[in-house]
């Protein structure tokens, strides 16, 4: 290894990654060849990023042509690939167990009759069903990951909107940026969180004890910061007759019309409430969270579905081919030493200090997923974290800086998250609405900001009382 | 779905998932609230039709005069040059005279309603030309660029012999497809019909399927169910069932509000306008449905009555 000084300076570490050998534990990788793995897996990520090139592809062409070289300049025997993979087995687990859980219990109409159900509670009123909206986005990409919430909270806007003649942008917009603040909150609300608290080890309690705290404040922040944004964009008062409208038409409305069979729905619901028990219990129980994924899916193939070769094909097998190529992407880079040769700038930049290091992270991780899709940031940055834990800097606040700050950045660009790209397509598809750059990096940009600013200084905050939990060996 | 869905996906995903949502409209139907109608923007052309424009600019004018009304000379350069609306508006309270700079016409327009949101859009057609001039062979580029990019309710005035105060206690609304917009047109077509100080006044609903969209049925139909008999008075029943929400929050409005009202499904050809007789035609509009915009663009055509062209956001 490279020996590391905390008062070295990173000024000409270009220089001296190209004219450097890193010891691995396969021997001697030199710095060129560190310096074309980078760029190799640069190369992917602009892939991954290019629109026109489907991300899935992109990642295990970059893997292959990683492990090719690999294997044949020496670097390491083909047989390595089978522990890149084998680590993170249990990811793969929790993806198409919860998968399988999220296809069967959502057939079942719980979470469309669950959102209708409560948006009739506003009675149509502008504000209630503003606030109702954005909580249900909060709760719902907290228990079923982004991507399926937002479709069923964005075609629940488009309607409810469509019926009460209110203009569908303020809401969607909101409910994009609320996503990113429930993709927080739990373990298993979001891929980078799956990725970080199994790379990291963290139980899900914690995550309940650290992240879903952060994740309500940072909710608080958008709402109050997209109210006063659109401010000028929604009736938010409304007299007795706009009211009385208002709720006769939301009366047209039945949450029951959504469910073709009672008994299934209610089992759907217990099993989809026994698994979030499950994952909680998990470490207690002695069992990874891929296997309560797993027994979830599985009880709600038994229990609580129809055509369960549909539930199986709902596998989000681009997901998990895609999560294959980037960790042997991540795999073939590490096993050159330039992570290690990466952590080691990283801890001479901030001379090893945490002070230095959470907001270092934090500021990068967010922007860099603001940029480019969060689960290559998320992926590349778990090695350099690792690492850095062995100098004895206390780690796990950096992997909660992760995990808040790489789902945050999301809301900083249009492209920075698949809430805000879904949101912006079906306004566009549906009301006809086109929400520029300008318009979006207004809004979203200053939310990330602040939320981003809150977040460095919760973490610290949490670091300086010492009120982060230990993480279990 | 993929974690990196492309734009087909999405909508398709959001449509379905949009048409589960629709599926919980089960319970009692409200009655239609008319729409408010707080501002006007009239259109000038200078050609022949400025009367029926500002005819129709004292009309709304008449019923409020707190309404405001915004006035725009979008004459081309090669048009004849007339002031003949503006004129007669001239001593019309409550009247703001508003300019563009750009040099198209349908560029002026779209520039002064994204600046003032106004409620309609008042334009003559064919733009810069008399009626006469193209009959039903075309409706001009100006009103084509318009259907595509205006997001505001156009009120698209063709013969000056055709009053809006008379045109407006008759009101059709045509429908010729599967139209998210058909609320928002309902909305503004009993808000125009509040205007008419008459106790005689009536509301149509047509569901039209032109000939061509029935021969298309019957073909896909052969195939997929050969058994079948499908003939035209299951397809004007099955059209009815379609539309059979709007109808009901129609047939409320029309009993709480006091006009006639029916609804009638066809599946024959469109008649010809009579010209006649004086009516307002209604025309929800669909974003992004080009089946749609080709059945307003061709009722706007064959149409000598002023047309209320209303796109899915219409009326808040």
């Amino acid at each position: 290894m490279i020996p590391v000084e905390s008062t070295m300076q990173p000024v000409g570490w270009f220089a001296m990654a190209v004219s450097s050998d890193a010891e691995t534990e396969f021997g001697t990788a030199s710095g060129a060849m560190m310096l074309l793995y980078v760029a190799l897996m640069l190369a992917t990520y602009v892939g991954v990023a290019y629109e026109r090139f489907h991300k899935t592809v992109a990642a295990l062409l970059g893997a292959s042509i990683l492990v090719a070289i690999s294997v044949a300049t020496g670097l390491f025997p083909y047989k390595y690939v089978y522990l890149i993979l084998e680590e993170d087995l249990n990811i793969f687990g929790v993806i198409v167990g919860t998968g399988i859980l999220v296809d069967v219990v959502g057939r079942s109409g719980l979470f469309h009759f669950l959102s209708m159900w409560i948006v009739k509670l506003t009675k149509g009123r502008a504000g209630l069903l503003y606030m109702a909206l954005c909580a249900l986005t909060f709760l719902f990409v907290a228990v079923l990951t982004i991507v399926p919430a937002m479709l069923i909270l964005s075609s629940l806007t488009l309607v409810i909107c469509r019926s009460l003649g209110y203009r569908p942008t303020p809401f969607l917009i909101s409910v994009a940026v609320c996503a990113n603040s429930g993709a927080i909150a739990t373990f298993a609300s979001g891929l980078p969180n799956i990725m970080l608290g199994t790379a990291a080890g963290i139980p899900y309690v914690q995550f309940l004890q650290v992240s879903l705290p952060f994740a309500v404040i940072s909710l608080l922040v958008a709402i109050g910061c997209l109210r006063f944004f659109f401010r000028n964009d929604l009736p938010w008062k409304q007299d007795a007759e706009e009211r009385q409208m208002l709720k006769s038409k939301i009366a047209e409305f039945d949450p029951w019309a959504l469910v073709e069979s009672r008994p299934v729905l209610i089992r759907s619901a217990t099993i989809l409430i026994c698994t979030v028990i499950g994952f909680a219990a998990a470490q207690s129980l002695g069992v990874g969270m891929d296997f309560i994924a797993i027994v979830g899916g599985t009880a709600a193939m038994l229990f609580a579905g129809k055509g369960v070769e549909d539930a199986i094909n709902k596998v989000n097998w681009t997901v998990i081919l895609f999560f294959m190529g980037l960790f042997l992407i991540i795999g073939c880079v590490k096993a050159t030493g330039a992570l290690s040769f990466a952590s080691e700038q990283v801890i001479a930049l901030s001379g090893n200090r945490i002070e230095f290091l959470i907001p270092l992270m934090g500021a990068f991780s967010a922007v860099a997923s603001s940029i480019v899709d969060n689960i290559p940031v998320a992926a590349t940055l778990i090695p350099i974290v690792k690492d850095i834990g062995e100098t004895g800097v206390p780690v796990e606040s950096l992997w909660w800086t992760l995990v808040i700050c790489c789902n945050l950045g999301g809301n900083g660009t249009p492209i920075g998250s698949i809430s805000c790209v879904i949101a912006i397509y079906a306004l566009k598809r549906e009301a006809g609405e086109v929400v520029g750059w300008g318009q979006f990096l207004k809004i979203g940009g200053t939310i990330m900001l602040l939320q981003v600013a809150l977040a460095i200084a919760y973490v610290m905050l949490l670091q300086q009382f010492d009120l982060i939990p230990e993480i279990p060996t | 779905m993929s974690f990196d869905p492309n734009e087909s996906d999405v909508n398709r995903q959001v449509d379905a998932s949009m048409k589960m949502f629709e599926r919980a409209k089960v319970g009692t139907v409200a009655p239609i609230v008319p729409a408010e109608i707080r501002s006007v923007l009239l259109c000038f052309d200078g050609s022949s039709q400025d009367e029926a424009v500002a005819d129709a600019g004292m009309f709304f004018a008449s019923k409020d005069s707190n309404r405001k009304l915004l006035s725009l000379s979008a004459i081309e350069p090669k048009a004849a040059t007339g002031n003949a609306g503006n004129s007669m508006l001239a001593d019309m309270g409550n009247m703001q005279k508003v300019e563009s700079s750009h040099v198209d016409a349908y560029d002026r327009i779209l520039d002064i309603v994204a600046q003032h949101s106004p409620d309609i859009v008042v334009v003559p057609c064919p733009f810069g030309r008399d009626f006469a001039s193209v009959g039903a062979d075309s409706a001009g580029t100006v009103i084509d660029v318009l259907l595509k990019r205006c997001k505001k309710p156009m009120l698209i005035i063709r013969r000056a012999d055709q009053t809006l105060e008379a045109a407006a206690k008759n009101a059709v609304m045509v429908v010729g497809s599967e139209n998210e917009s058909e609320s928002n047109a309902a909305r503004l077509m009993l808000g125009m019909l509040r205007l008419v100080d008459s106790t005689d006044k009536s509301v149509a609903l047509n569901l039209v399927l032109g000939e061509e969209q029935v021969e298309n049925i019957s073909q896909l139909l052969d195939i997929l169910a050969p058994d079948a008999e499908i003939d035209r008075q299951r397809l004007e029943n099955a059209l009815a069932a379609a539309h059979a929400r709007l109808d009901t929050a129609l047939r409320n409005a029309a009993t709480e509000q006091g006009f006639r009202y029916r609804m009638i499904p066809r599946t024959n050809a469109t008649r010809p306008q009579e010209i006649d007789v004086e009516l307002l035609v209604v025309l929800p509009l669909e974003a992004d449905d080009q089946f749609g915009q080709g059945f307003v663009q061709h009722q706007i055509r064959q149409s000598p009555h002023p047309l209320l062209v209303v796109p899915e956001q219409g009326p808040r």
